[in-house]
């Protein structure tokens, strides 16, 4: 469905709506959210807990919980192609080969019963079609790519003998065994130690630097996405709010609700008593301010907002509010 | 490994000290007194009397105790009273329908209650939860002998498919051992499947909604491998316990059904020898029963390690 010429972006999401079926009749958890992720690129996902970042991976992977969820209209593009129409059997060939993802829980996303070798070579004997000895092989180069050199042979180990960090290396070896153009990291530092967390970041930017993966990074770490992330998506209530490159939004960011996710993160320079944090919580599904989502908790809200919000392009940066150009501009004042 | 099982043995000993030191003690706080069953209605106060030292019953109860369990140790489990030979050859006697009769139900029992739990937990609320949950809710509550009656009247006496009752030896051919097992099989693996079932749909809804499964079809592993190789084993536990606990109440005797089928097994025996207060009989089978439960206890727990590496090094 690519313009002639141009070569599509690795993965759009184009407007996805999606909803869940709940005992309250069904609501909306995703409002139209679209995100592009382009040939080799990091594009990071914040947002606080339940804004449908998760959510929004899960439909790009066709893992969405059965019976619960339902996707209202919308479509997932990759390369060009409608992941939405293509056929179930064709869709989970393409998991693990073409789109693979790495999970926040590194302690309880391997199965416990089954060694690590066993674990890594499922896919590669799926998707690669290797067989024997070459499947150990593979395994073995894989797990070397990811830090895990082979004088440390853990292929018979099971995952209760391996560290988290441990674990989420061979996470990211199974995500990379069969060298995917494109993985969907959901939090997978979150779980981890500090020091482990840059190990891990470093890993995924060196995925990309050599094989040229692109990378879907969902966290609610704004230091994660200054570290790794090309450009940033801020996801609020179902909603994109502002998206643009990491430095312009984590510089000057447009949107009331960036903004303050900005400014209740820790500095070293300043010695504040208190972190500021954003006043009130997410809004519940079923219970949507009309208008701009975050109109309860923003400091900057008027009569306007109570109508649903433009788009506003300020340079790179696309902001969702109403007063996105004159929040620049004080700021730049 | 090995290491392990020894663990595991040792750990027996006391299980088998406590169902001994039990079965004797609650025979003889029961009234009767054997001496005079035995001798039958006819008998004067001193034969009893002599027969009574005889056999140890004047004995201080503590010392009947320990010559009684130093012979047991010594697998000495004493002759039937009633039957004319010792209590060993008694049970070995009724051992293989027992055996037979617990392997072809035990069969049935888990073909019948994984397949239709797996099925139910992947189908989950659907028509096949729904119709399988109901029917396995039917077989838990159906009591075994009416549900052997019934295949009884269907099956033998209409159909003429099956024998009515009793039991070919497995030395008149294995196939005809099995037929005329069947009916009686069919009716205790039924009822049992029906727990299996249960358990094994709610230990795979438990694991399919862990994030393991979720990396297995994250891989794009189709929908069977993910189900079988990577949930059915993590399943697997709790329904190798409900496994083991079937298979040690049936090597028990299935009482009821042995009676209903009149299958010559250690259950019919153990009836018997309680109706005619033969205690060396009673003590033996009691003491087999412990031990068969302790050993498939021992079997599973190996099971276990096997399936789970986690297990072993606790």
């Amino acid at each position: 469905m690519s313009v002639a010429g141009e070569t599509p972006p690795m993965l759009a999401i184009r407007d996805l709506e999606l909803g869940f079926r709940s005992h309250r009749g069904d609501v909306q958890a995703l409002a139209g959210v679209s995100i592009e992720v382009g040939e080799r690129e990091i594009v990071g996902i914040v947002g606080e807990s339940g804004c449908g970042k998760s959510i929004t991976a899960l439909s790009v992977m066709g893992l969405l919980p059965e019976g619960i969820t339902r996707i209202m209209g919308g479509r997932i593009e990759f390369r060009g192609d409608d992941l939405l129409t293509i056929p179930a059997r064709e869709r989970r060939q393409m998991r693990g080969r073409d789109i693979a993802m790495v999970f926040q829980e590194p302690m309880t996303s391997l199965n416990p019963i089954m060694p690590i070798g066993e674990q890594i070579a499922e896919p590669i004997r799926l998707h690669l079609g290797l067989r024997g000895a070459a499947v150990t092989e593979h395994a073995l180069e894989v797990l070397d790519k990811v830090g895990i050199p082979r004088s440390r042979n853990i292929l018979p180990d099971y995952p209760h003998q391996l560290s988290g960090g441990m674990r989420q290396r061979v996470m990211i070896a199974i995500a990379l065994a069969c060298n995917p153009s494109l993985i969907i990291a959901d939090e997978p530092t979150t779980a981890l130690d500090v020091t482990i967390q840059g190990q891990i970041l470093d890993l995924m930017l060196e995925a990309r630097d050599t094989f040229g993966t692109s990378i879907l990074f969902i966290t609610h770490d704004l230091g994660v996405v200054a570290e790794i992330c090309d450009r940033v998506v801020v996801m609020y209530a179902g909603e994109v709010v502002e998206t643009g490159h990491t430095n312009d939004v984590l510089s000057s960011p447009g949107h009331p609700y960036t903004q303050g996710l900005m400014r209740s993160l820790p500095s070293l320079d300043s010695r504040q008593e208190r972190l500021d944090t954003i006043p009130g919580s997410v809004p519940a599904l079923f219970d949507m301010p009309q208008g701009c989502r975050f109109r309860p908790r923003c400091p900057h809200a008027d009569d306007r907002c109570r109508r649903d919000p433009p788009v506003e392009t300020i340079g790179d940066q696309k902001i969702k509010c109403w007063k996105a150009k004159e929040v620049s501009e004080m700021q730049h004042a | 490994m090995m290491l392990f099982i020894i663990r595991r043995l040792l750990t027996l000993l006391p299980t088998l000290i406590v169902p001994l030191f039990l079965v004797f003690t609650l025979l003889h706080l029961s009234p009767g007194d054997p001496a005079a069953v035995m001798l039958g209605a006819d008998a004067t106060s001193q034969q009893v009397q002599a027969l009574r030292e005889q056999l140890g019953l004047n004995d201080p109860f503590l010392v009947q105790l320990f010559t009684w369990v130093g012979r047991m140790a010594t697998l000495d489990l004493g002759d039937s009273i009633f039957l004319r030979m010792s209590v060993m050859d008694a049970i070995l006697q009724r051992f293989e329908p027992t055996i037979m009769l617990t392997l072809y139900a035990l069969t049935i029992a888990i073909v019948v209650g994984m397949v239709s739990g797996i099925v139910a937990a992947v189908n989950r609320n659907g028509i096949l939860d729904q119709l399988s949950m109901t029917v396995a809710m039917v077989g838990v509550s159906m009591p075994e002998f009416w549900f052997g009656l019934m295949l009884i009247v269907v099956f033998a006496v209409e159909f003429r498919l099956f024998p009515v009752a009793g039991y070919t030896p497995l030395d008149q051919g294995f196939w005809a051992c099995i037929w005329s097992l069947t009916l009686p099989a069919v009716s205790v693996g039924l009822v049992q499947a029906g727990f299996i079932a249960r358990i094994t749909r709610s230990s795979m809804l438990d694991v399919i909604g862990e994030d393991f499964i979720r990396t297995a079809r994250a891989k794009g592993l189709p929908s069977p491998v993910v189900i079988l190789r990577h949930a059915l084993k993590n399943a697997l536990i709790p329904v190798l316990t409900v496994i083991g606990i079937t298979f040690a109440v049936l090597m028990g005797g299935a009482i009821a059904i042995e009676t209903v089928f009149n299958i010559p097994g250690v259950g019919r025996l153990l009836v018997n020898a309680v109706a005619r207060r033969d205690y060396p009989v009673i003590q033996g089978v009691v003491l087999f029963m412990a031990l068969t439960f302790v050993f498939i206890n021992l079997f599973v727990d190996i099971l276990y390690g096997l399936i789970d590496p986690r297990v072993k090094n606790q």
